[in-house]
C-alpha cells in the first residue's frame, strides 16, 4: 500500500519526458560506418511546452522521436515519459505509446484504413477502448483537424495536405500529452503549413499537450517556446527562439539558417533602423516596427518596374523547341471519371531556354510534362517539335522521347534497376550503344550530378539517400545526353542542404550549350534565379507568363492560387500592412533591403 | 522494429508479428495488382493454353521470408481473389481456385527453411520452383477430381506451361529472396559480376 | 497510354440501397457461402430449374440492372462455350455410354452432352452468386462481414485479425503501388524502352523491370509501417486485443433471409435426392 502510494506520488512529480545521458547506436552491421546516432543526451520537455527540434539529416533529431516513441531503446542512459520507463520490453511500452503520439513525415507511410473515419479510429481501437468511448474521441479528434464533413471518404483519394490532417487526427485520438512531428512540411506547402502551425499552437494552449515539432526550415519554429538545435547526435543549442537565432554565426557553421525575416532586421537594424529589435522573429514584428515609425512614406512611391532592366526581348526567328497550340487533353476519357486536364492550351519554348512551369495540384502540370515528353498524346490541338508535326502518323514519339530526358518527382520510381550503374546506363543500353561508349556516359553523367564514378556505381539503389537518389535520377537522364531536361517537382522531400545542391546542380546545368531547361513547380521559390521564362499554371491553362520579376509583382495573384513565393518576396508581401508602396519583385533579401531604404528615403 | 530485427535472434516460424502481418499485406497488394494491371502478371506463351501466369509469386515470397502462417493466410487471400475475378468457369469453384493455394506458401516456406543451411539461393530456387509446381499440380488434381476435365486431356495441355512457370517462379524468387536479404543487412555495394571491360558501366 | 487508374474497377459494388446492399453482411455472407457451398454439388435439371426461379427473386430484390450483370458475363461466355465443346469431346466415363461418334479418345454422346450442360449449368449459378455478393456488397462490409462471422476461430488459435489486418493493409497499398507502376512504366518509356516489341525472353526482363522495383518498394515500406503501427499502439502479442468502432447489427429481415435461405437449401437437396 505504501509502495503503490510513493509510486503515484512520484509520478506525478515527473509529467515529463526526461532524458538522461542517452546514447544510441544504429546496428553496425552492413558496411555503414555510422557515429552513434545519438551521444550523451539530457533532456527534460514537461508536459504543454511547445519544443522545436531543428538539425540536419543525420543530428539525429529523427532517432530522438523514435526514442522518446518508445520505438526504439536507448543502448545507455535512461528515458521516463511521465515516469514510465522506455526499455525493450517493459510493460509500460504501450502505455508510453499511448501518452506520446508520433505523426511521420508522409502521410502515405503511416496511414493504414480505408476511410478517414477508420483511419481516426484505428489507434483508440487498439486501446481496446468501449465503443462509445472510441466514438467520442474519434468525433472529437476529427472536429480538431475540421474532417468531420469528410469522414467517409476514401482515403486514396485525399490530397497530400488533407491525408496529413487526417494522419495527425488519428494521433489526437489517442489523447497522447506529447505530440511529435516528424518534419511534418516537407510533402506540404504555403497556406497549409500555416494552418498546420496554428493549430499545433492552439492543441498546446487549450489541452496542455506537449508539441515537439522536427523541422528543417527556420521559418517555421519563431513562435515556439523552446528550439534544440541539433548537430551530429549532440544538442548544440537549447532556448528561446530568439536567443538560439542570436547565435547566427554557429547555426551557420552547422548548415542550418536563421528564418529570413531575422535576417532582415538584423540587417536593418546594423543600418541603423534603431526602431528594430535586435531579434525580428516574425514579419509581423518588423510591421510594428514600421508602423511606430512616423517616417515611412504611406503613400505609393515607386511605379514597379521602370528602373529595373525589362526583360530581354528574344528574336523569334528560330522555330520553337516545343511548340504547343491550342491544346487539350482529358483525364480518363470515356469513363465516368473524365477530368479535363488541359484546356485550349498554348505554349512555346526556344532551343536554350529555361522555363519555369508553375501552379498548384491540379492545375495541369503533370500533364503537361507527359504531353512535352512523349508520354500522351493530346485530345485536341497541335504540337510540335522543332517545326515537326508530332500528330501525323509518321512522325514518331520515340524520337521526341530521345531528345526529353525527363526527372520525376519521386526518385523512388525513377530508378528501377538494382545498382547505380546499371540504372544509369539502362538509357545507353536501350539505344544499343558501345559498352565502352555507355561506360563513359555513365562515369560523365556521375561525375555531372557530383557523385564519384568508382564508388557509386556498384552501390545498391536501394541504399541511396533521399538526395543521391534524385542526382542518381538526373544522371540517368543525362546519360541519354538529351536535348531537353524536364524537372517535375525536383525539390519536393530534400532537406535545404539537398535543396541547396540540387540547386547548384541545375544551375550548372543551364550554362550547358544548346540544353533546354523545363522546371515544373508548385512554389516559386528556387525558380526566380533557375530560368528566364515563368508560366503560371491554373485549371489547364496559363495565367501569366513573364520573367520571373514581371510575375513577382503579381504577388497577391500568386497567393491567391495557393503559389508560395520566394521568402523575400513573401515578407515583403506581409509588409506592405505597413508599407503599401513596397515592391514585392524582390528576388532575394539584398533586393528586399534596397527596396525598404528606398522607401524609407522618400520621406526622409 | 526499424532497426533491432537483426539484433534479436530469429523469430520463431509460427508466431506472427506486426511485421510479418505487414508483409502479407504489401504482398497481398501485389498480388491484386498483378491481376489488375494489363500484361503485367502473366507472360504470353506461344502455345495453345496461352499465358503462363507469375500471380503466385508474392505468396511464394511471403511463405519464405514471413513463415507458414503468413504463407496460408497470403495463399487464401490470393485464393478468394481468383475465385472472385475468374472468368474461367471452373475457377469459380472454390475447391479449384481457393484450397490448392492455401499450400502454396507452406510448401515454399517448408523448403526453404529445409534447404536454407546449404546455400540461401538454391534454397529460394527450389522453393519457387516447388511453389509453382504445387500452384499448377493442386489446381490440376482438383479439376480433374471435380471432373472438369479427363486426366488424359489436361496433363499434356499443361505441362509445358506448368515447367515455364515454375522455372519463372524459381529464377524471381531467388532475385526478390535477394533483394530481401540484402535490405535486412543495408548492404550498400553490389559485387561485380562480369570483368569491367564486358560491363556497361 | 500510362492511365493505368482506368483499369482499376477493384470491387464492383453497386450502391443502390436494394433490401440487399442494405443486408448485415454477416447474414449476406452466411446466405451466400451457403448457396454456393450447395450449388456446387447439385447435379440434375428440376432442381436447377428451381434454382433459376430463386435466383429471379434474387436478382428482382438487388434492382441491379440485368444489362449490367450480362455484361460482366460476356468475357464468361466465350470460355464457357469452349469449356462445354472440351468437355462433350473429352468426356470419357468409368462404362462406355452409348456413343453417337467416336474417334481415339473424342467421343459425342447423349450422355456426355447432358453432363457437361448440368456442369456449364452449375459454374453459370456459381458465378451468378459470386457476383451478385460483390455487386451488393462494398469492401469494407465485406471485410467487417467476414471479421465478426469467423472471430470465434480467435479463440481455437486461428489468427483470424491478422488475416483481417492483412486485407486492411492490402487495400490500403493497392492505390500506390498502381501510381507507383504507372510512374515507372512512365520513366522507363522516358528512357527509351518499348514496351510492345521482343520476343519472349526480352518481354520477361521488361516485366521484371517492373515487378522487381514493385516488390523492393513494398519491403521498403514494411519497415516504415511497423513503425508507424506501433507507434500507435498495435500489437500482435499474445493477450492483446483490439476493439471497433464498426458496429454490425442484425435486423429483422436478416433472420428473415437467413431463414429462407435454410428452407431454399434443404428444399434444393431434396429436390435433387428425388430427381437423381
Amino acid at each position: 500500500m505504501l509502495l503503490t502510494r510513493s509510486l503515484v506520488s512520484n509520478s506525478r512529480i515527473n509529467i515529463m519526458i526526461e532524458l538522461q545521458n542517452v546514447t544510441f547506436n544504429y546496428s553496425a552491421q552492413g558496411e555503414r560506418n555510422v557515429a552513434p546516432a545519438l551521444q550523451d543526451i539530457s533532456l527534460r520537455i514537461p508536459e504543454g511546452q511547445t519544443v522545436a527540434i531543428i538539425g540536419h539529416n543525420g543530428s539525429g533529431k529523427s532517432t530522438l522521436t523514435k526514442l522518446i516513441s518508445a520505438i526504439v531503446f536507448p543502448q545507455s542512459g535512461s528515458i521516463t515519459i511521465d515516469g514510465l520507463r522506455v526499455e525493450a520490453g517493459g510493460k509500460d511500452l504501450w502505455s508510453i505509446r499511448e501518452r506520446v503520439g508520433v505523426v511521420f513525415q508522409n502521410p502515405d507511410d503511416q496511414l493504414i484504413a480505408g476511410t478517414v473515419i477508420d483511419e481516426v479510429a484505428f489507434g483508440p481501437e487498439n486501446l481496446g477502448l468501449p465503443r462509445s468511448e472510441i466514438a467520442e474521441r474519434v468525433h472529437e479528434a476529427m472536429a480538431t483537424m475540421d474532417l468531420l464533413d469528410a469522414a467517409q471518404l476514401s482515403l486514396s483519394e485525399l490530397s497530400v495536405s488533407m491525408k496529413q490532417r487526417v494522419a495527425i487526427a488519428g494521433v489526437l485520438a489517442m489523447r497522447p500529452r506529447y505530440l511529435v512531428l516528424d518534419e511534418p512540411t516537407t510533402m506540404i506547402s504555403g497556406q497549409t503549413v500555416r494552418q498546420l502551425l496554428a493549430t499545433l499552437h492552439r492543441l498546446a494552449r487549450e489541452r496542455g499537450m506537449a508539441i515537439i515539432y522536427i523541422t528543417h526550415f527556420m521559418q517555421e519554429i519563431a513562435d515556439f517556446e523552446r528550439v534544440i538545435a541539433m548537430d551530429g547526435g549532440h544538442v548544440l543549442m537549447d532556448g528561446s527562439p530568439a536567443t538560439v537565432f542570436a547565435r547566427a554565426d554557429e547555426l551557420r557553421a552547422v548548415g542550418l539558417d536563421v528564418p529570413v525575416v531575422t535576417q532582415l532586421g538584423h540587417d536593418l537594424s546594423q543600418q541603423g533602423w534603431t526602431q528594430i529589435p535586435p531579434i525580428v522573429l516574425s514579419s509581423e514584428q518588423l510591421v510594428a516596427a514600421f508602423q511606430s515609425d512616423q517616417t515611412t512614406s504611406a503613400e505609393p512611391g515607386l511605379d514597379a518596374l521602370s528602373n529595373l532592366p525589362s526583360s530581354e526581348i528574344h528574336s523569334e526567328d528560330s522555330t520553337p523547341l516545343f511548340d504547343l497550340r491550342a491544346i487539350s487533353y482529358i483525364h480518363r476519357n470515356n469513363t465516368p471519371f473524365a477530368q479535363e486536364a488541359l484546356h485550349d492550351f498554348t505554349l512555346s519554348v526556344r532551343t536554350g531556354e529555361a522555363v519555369a512551369l508553375v501552379g498548384a495540384t491540379g492545375s495541369g502540370k503533370s500533364t503537361l510534362i507527359d504531353l512535352l515528353a512523349g508520354l500522351i498524346k493530346p485530345a485536341s490541338g497541335r504540337f510540335y517539335f522543332g517545326g515537326e508535326n508530332t500528330g501525323v502518323n509518321t512522325f514518331k514519339m520515340t524520337r521526341l522521347r530521345a531528345c526529353v530526358g525527363v526527372v520525376f518527382q519521386s526518385p523512388e520510381s525513377q530508378i528501377f534497376e538494382e545498382t547505380v550503374g546499371k540504372d544509369v546506363s539502362f538509357g545507353p543500353r536501350q539505344q544499343k550503344l558501345p559498352l565502352h561508349e555507355s561506360r563513359r556516359l555513365v562515369q560523365s553523367s556521375l561525375e555531372a550530378v557530383g557523385l564519384p564514378y568508382e564508388d557509386f556505381r556498384s552501390r545498391y539503389t536501394y541504399a541511396l539517400s533521399g538526395g543521391q537518389k534524385r542526382r542518381v535520377a538526373i544522371a540517368g537522364v543525362l546519360a541519354l545526353e538529351p536535348k531537353v531536361i524536364i524537372f517535375d517537382e525536383p525539390m519536393a522531400g530534400l532537406d535545404p542542404r539537398g535543396r541547396a545542391e540540387l540547386f547548384a546542380l541545375i544551375r550548372a546545368l543551364r550554362q550547358r550549350e544548346g540544353l533546354t531547361i523545363c522546371y515544373a513547380s508548385s512554389s516559386l521559390k528556387e525558380v526566380s534565379e533557375l530560368v528566364d521564362t515563368v508560366h503560371i499554371l491554373d485549371k489547364g491553362r496559363i495565367v501569366l507568363s513573364g520573367t520571373p520579376r514581371e510575375i513577382l509583382t503579381h504577388a497577391q495573384q500568386l497567393a491567391e492560387l495557393d503559389i508560395a513565393l520566394p521568402e523575400a518576396s513573401q515578407l515583403a508581401l506581409s509588409l506592405r500592412h505597413a508599407i503599401p508602396s513596397l515592391r514585392t519583385d524582390v528576388l532575394d533579401l539584398a533586393e528586399l533591403e534596397t527596396a525598404l531604404l528606398k522607401v524609407h528615403s522618400v520621406t526622409l | 522494429m526499424s532497426n533491432d530485427s537483426i539484433e534479436t535472434p530469429r523469430i520463431r516460424p509460427w508466431t506472427l508479428t506486426t511485421e510479418r502481418i505487414i508483409i502479407a499485406g504489401v504482398l497481398a497488394a501485389i498480388t491484386i495488382i498483378l491481376g489488375i494491371v494489363p500484361n503485367l502478371g502473366f507472360i504470353p506463351l506461344p502455345n495453345a493454353v496461352g499465358n503462363a501466369t507469375i500471380e503466385h509469386i508474392p505468396t511464394i515470397v511471403s511463405g519464405i521470408v514471413a513463415g507458414p502462417i503468413i504463407g496460408i493466410i497470403s495463399g487464401l487471400i490470393f485464393g478468394v481473389l481468383a475465385f472472385f475475378r475468374a472468368t474461367d468457369p471452373f475457377f469459380k469453384d472454390p475447391t479449384v481456385s481457393i484450397v490448392p493455394r492455401l499450400f502454396i506458401g507452406l510448401v515454399s516456406w517448408a523448403v526453404f527453411a529445409g534447404l536454407v543451411r546449404i546455400n540461401r539461393d538454391l534454397a529460394a530456387a527450389v522453393a519457387g520452383f516447388a511453389g509453382a509446381a504445387t500452384n499448377t499440380i493442386l489446381v490440376v488434381s482438383a479439376l480433374i477430381i471435380r471432373g472438369y476435365f479427363p486426366a488424359a486431356v489436361i496433363i499434356p495441355t499443361v505441362i509445358v506451361q506448368a515447367i515455364f512457370e515454375a522455372v519463372i517462379a524459381a529464377i524471381l524468387t531467388v532475385i526478390l529472396v535477394r533483394i530481401f536479404y540484402v535490405l535486412e543487412e543495408r548492404v550498400v555495394h553490389a559485387p561485380d559480376k562480369k570483368p569491367r571491360e564486358q560491363l556497361p558501366y | 497510354m500510362f492511365e493505368l487508374s482506368r483499369y482499376v474497377t477493384f470491387g464492383q459494388y453497386v450502391n443502390n440501397d436494394s433490401i440487399l446492399a442494405r443486408m448485415d453482411p454477416r447474414a449476406k455472407l452466411v446466405c451466400a457461402i451457403l448457396l454456393i457451398v450447395l450449388v456446387s454439388f447439385l447435379n440434375t435439371f428440376p432442381v436447377f430449374f428451381l434454382c433459376l426461379i430463386f435466383c429471379t427473386i434474387l436478382h428482382l430484390a438487388s434492382r441491379i440492372s440485368i444489362g449490367y450483370i450480362l455484361r460482366s458475363l460476356k468475357p464468361f461466355f466465350l470460355f464457357l462455350i469452349i469449356a462445354f465443346i472440351f468437355e462433350v469431346l473429352f468426356y470419357a466415363p468409368a462404362r462406355a455410354p452409348h456413343w453417337i461418334w467416336h474417334w481415339w479418345f473424342l467421343g459425342l454422346s447423349w450422355a456426355g452432352i447432358t453432363a457437361s450442360l448440368l456442369t456449364m449449368i452449375r459454374v453459370i449459378f456459381l458465378y451468378y452468386l459470386a457476383t451478385m455478393l460483390t455487386f451488393t456488397t462494398s469492401l469494407v462490409d465485406l471485410t467487417d462481414g467476414l471479421e465478426s462471422l469467423v472471430s470465434p476461430l480467435q479463440k481455437l488459435g486461428i489468427p483470424v485479425n491478422a488475416l483481417v489486418m492483412v486485407l486492411v493493409i492490402a487495400l490500403k497499398f493497392v492505390p500506390i503501388f498502381v501510381n507507383e507502376v504507372e510512374r515507372l512504366m512512365k520513366a522507363q518509356a522516358a528512357r527509351g524502352l518499348h514496351f510492345d516489341q521482343g520476343n519472349l525472353l526480352q518481354r520477361i526482363s521488361k516485366m521484371a523491370l517492373l515487378l522487381i522495383p514493385l516488390f523492393v518498394s513494398g519491403f521498403q515500406k514494411v519497415k516504415v509501417l511497423n513503425v508507424a503501427m506501433e507507434a500507435r499502439c498495435y500489437g500482435s502479442h499474445r493477450g492483446w486485443h483490439r476493439t471497433k468502432l464498426r458496429a454490425l447489427h442484425y435486423k429483422r429481415f436478416d433472420l428473415f433471409a437467413l431463414a429462407l435461405t435454410i428452407v431454399v437449401c434443404i428444399l434444393l437437396i431434396t429436390v435433387n435426392i428425388l430427381t437423381a
